[in-house]
């Protein structure tokens, strides 16, 4: 999924918000932004990215039947910038050779939540998501560009609060995701035997509702 | 060991010599000169001074290292008791070369030493020799770098002078000291503070040939008016001489000279990361092979050629499994037929074949690079530089360390990694796989230095 098709959801989303009668539930046009780790691999995470931390960016559409269940589609970009490594084996260290490697991941995702009520001020939720990941690996190596892709299905568990003011709603939320077998056919990932993309995850949200 | 390396002149010659007559060529002198200036070297004059000219034998002597807490004094007094004539102290540990007294052998020395409390380890003192082939005619410009890759690994790294490599050979044409001369194609080229071990002081000037030959395979400065061109040629060389004139030397004083590598420091840092050894011999030693260790250890890479006899195993110190050993293929990426191999056998590079001419140039194919002509330096001149082909596992060897160097300046630190990163990258040749005719295989330094992507 590139960026152009996080605009049509954008899009999408702005329309059916418009255009969804008053009486149906309630849909929102949601914004995430956050920190999102590989620590599914984490030996393959070190050794390209080192400290640096992936942000990642979604937005999505909700739908909330009665005042207990969500479900949504949405879909996340997350970029990650760090080297390519060598690693002799997967009980050595790896070094970083300074090549410059790009990995861009764009996620689509169908969610599905169930809200406990108030809690205070704040709304606490548990949801599940399931959908297809695709990345995308480029090297600069002496301006010579290697790439690499590939899909895989990913799965995602989470839990977060939200609070409600007006048509606007606040959130923070945390989980995990799981690529199972996305990687690991070579490269660094293969020297560490990790095949697994995802990982933890803590983003900040923002949604807008026709309440 | 004697026996096998005074057989191994005799041999070339008698080879040299039947190739000469088939090929009907003649070379008067040592070196001959082309219309382009490129010249070869007629080994059998360096094959014929290594055979008759005056020398140690080395086999005579005995290597004897003490245990720690033994003071000097005692050392010496074990060294005279167990009926040694005269002991020469190493600089870097409690250790003796020591000349049996008369009616005493090597042998009975070692026996001597051995039984003592105060011993660590004793060894007959093993000869080694330079690993360079003969050659007997003109050969290709620098083939050996198109066979590398060397245009797009230049494009990725040519190295740096904050990392060194430590020529241990004859000495390098380095700097202008008395009778020697700096080589020309060095005018650029960073050399950190040498060390001879011949005459325990820092001039390690080359007056054989062939460590100037394989100090410019690694970093002889580029664009020069012949063009001829070094792999890792930013990166600065450390000249140790441990060979003699005639290309000969010993064990103790390979580990003397790879001591002085381990324990120097410009600042608090050791800019070397790997030490070349295009050079080696048939004696498993106990003190070079503690000498290598302790280089290993201190994160060196330490590269030896494989030997020029078509012989497995491959010589010492090649064979121990801390060194990458390195043999030598032509122009086809097929074996040279003196590339020594066996199961200690890691990698392959360019050395060169000179009864082959695989580029179609017209000349037979060696390694052409910068030195001095060897036989105006048996005259005492050291001043007459010209490209000289010369093939051989000593001229593969360097290859591989200028690699490594180029590895380490790319960020790679620890030997055993970089030893991977050349093996696990090998353009691989023979057998599926590993072979005991080439190990991994050609080494292919662009795919080397570009490391490894995520998943790719």
């Amino acid at each position: 999924m590139k960026p152009s098709a996080l605009g049509l959801i954008a899009a999408a989303g702005v329309a059916v918000l418009i255009a969804s009668p008053a009486r149906a539930g309630e849909i929102a046009l949601v914004f995430d932004a956050g920190l999102r780790t590989m620590s599914n691999s984490p030996e393959t995470e070190k050794a390209i990215f080192g400290q640096d931390e992936g942000i990642g960016f979604g937005l999505g559409l909700t739908y909330d039947r009665g005042s207990r269940w969500r479900f949504g589609v949405e879909g996340r970009r997350i970029e990650r910038n760090g080297e390519r490594a060598f690693a002799a084996d997967r009980t050595s260290e790896a070094f970083r050779l300074g090549h410059p490697l790009t990995l861009t991941l764009t996620e689509g995702l169908a969610s599905a939540a169930f809200r406990f009520g108030k809690l205070g001020p704040v709304s606490p939720y548990i949801g599940v998501g399931a959908g297809v990941v695709s990345w995308d690996e480029e090297s600069d190596i002496a301006g010579l560009i290697e790439s690499a892709s590939g899909t895989a299905a990913i799965f995602e568990a989470r839990l977060g609060v939200e609070t409600q003011q007006g048509p606007v709603r606040l959130g923070i939320e945390g989980g995990i995701t799981f690529a199972r077998n996305a990687i690991g056919g070579g490269g660094i990932s293969k020297v560490y035997e990790e095949t697994d993309l995802g990982g933890l995850f803590v983003v900040g949200k923002i949604g807008f509702s026709r309440k | 060991m004697g026996k096998r390396t005074l057989a191994t002149p005799v041999l070339v010659l008698i080879l040299l010599g039947l190739v000469m007559d088939r090929s009907g060529r003649s070379f008067p002198g040592s070196a001959v000169r082309a219309d382009d200036g490129v010249r070869v070297i007629d080994a059998s004059q360096l094959e014929l001074r290594a055979a008759l000219g005056p020398r140690t034998d080395h086999a005579s002597r005995v290597i004897v290292q003490f245990k720690d807490a033994v003071d000097d004094r005692d050392a010496e007094r074990c060294v005279s008791d167990a009926g040694g004539a005269r002991a020469t102290r190493s600089a870097f540990g409690r250790r003796y070369v020591v000349e049996p007294m008369a009616g005493l052998d090597a042998a009975g020395l070692t026996g001597r030493l051995r039984s003592m409390p105060e011993v660590e380890y004793a060894e007959a003192d093993g000869l080694v020799r330079a690993h360079f082939a003969p050659n007997d005619n003109l050969y290709a410009l620098q083939w050996h770098l198109k066979t590398i890759g060397a245009e797009r690994m230049w494009d990725i790294q040519k190295g740096d002078p904050s990392v060194a490599v430590a020529v241990l050979d004859t000495g390098v044409a380095y700097e202008d000291f008395g009778p020697f001369r700096k080589a020309p194609d060095f005018g650029g080229t960073v050399f950190l503070p040498g060390f001879n071990v011949f005459t325990h002081d820092s001039h390690a000037n080359d007056d054989n040939f062939h460590g100037t030959h394989v100090a410019s395979i690694i970093a002889e400065a580029p664009n020069t008016a012949s063009g001829a061109s070094g792999i890792a040629y930013q990166s600065a060389i450390m000249p140790v001489k441990v060979l003699d004139r005639d290309g000969f030397g010993s064990n103790s004083g390979i580990a003397e000279g790879i001591d002085y590598v381990v324990n120097f420091r410009q600042g608090s840092v050791n800019p070397v990361r790997v030490i070349n050894l295009s050079l080696g011999g048939p004696t498993r030693s106990q003190v070079l092979q503690t000498a290598v260790d302790r280089a290993v250890a201190a994160g060196i890479t330490v590269v030896a050629s494989s030997g020029n006899d078509n012989t497995s195993p491959v010589d010492f110190p090649a064979g121990f499994p801390n060194v990458i050993a390195v043999g030598s293929v032509d122009a086809r990426k097929v074996k040279a037929p003196y590339s020594s191999f066996g199961a200690d056998l890691d990698l392959m590079a360019p050395g060169g074949d000179n009864r082959r001419d695989d580029n179609g140039d017209g000349r037979p194919d060696g390694v052409l690079q910068q030195t001095f002509d060897p036989a105006s330096a048996s005259l005492g001149r050291y001043d007459n530089f010209a490209y000289y082909f010369v093939v051989g596992t000593s001229q593969a060897a360097p290859q591989v360390s200028a690699l490594a160097a180029l590895l380490a300046r790319q960020g790679i630190k620890d030997p055993k990694a970089i030893q991977a990163a050349m093996e696990q990258t090998a353009e691989d040749l023979g057998a599926s796989g590993r072979d005991d005719q080439f190990g991994w295989g050609l080494i292919r330094p662009s795919e080397a230095l570009k490391g490894l992507g995520l998943s790719k």
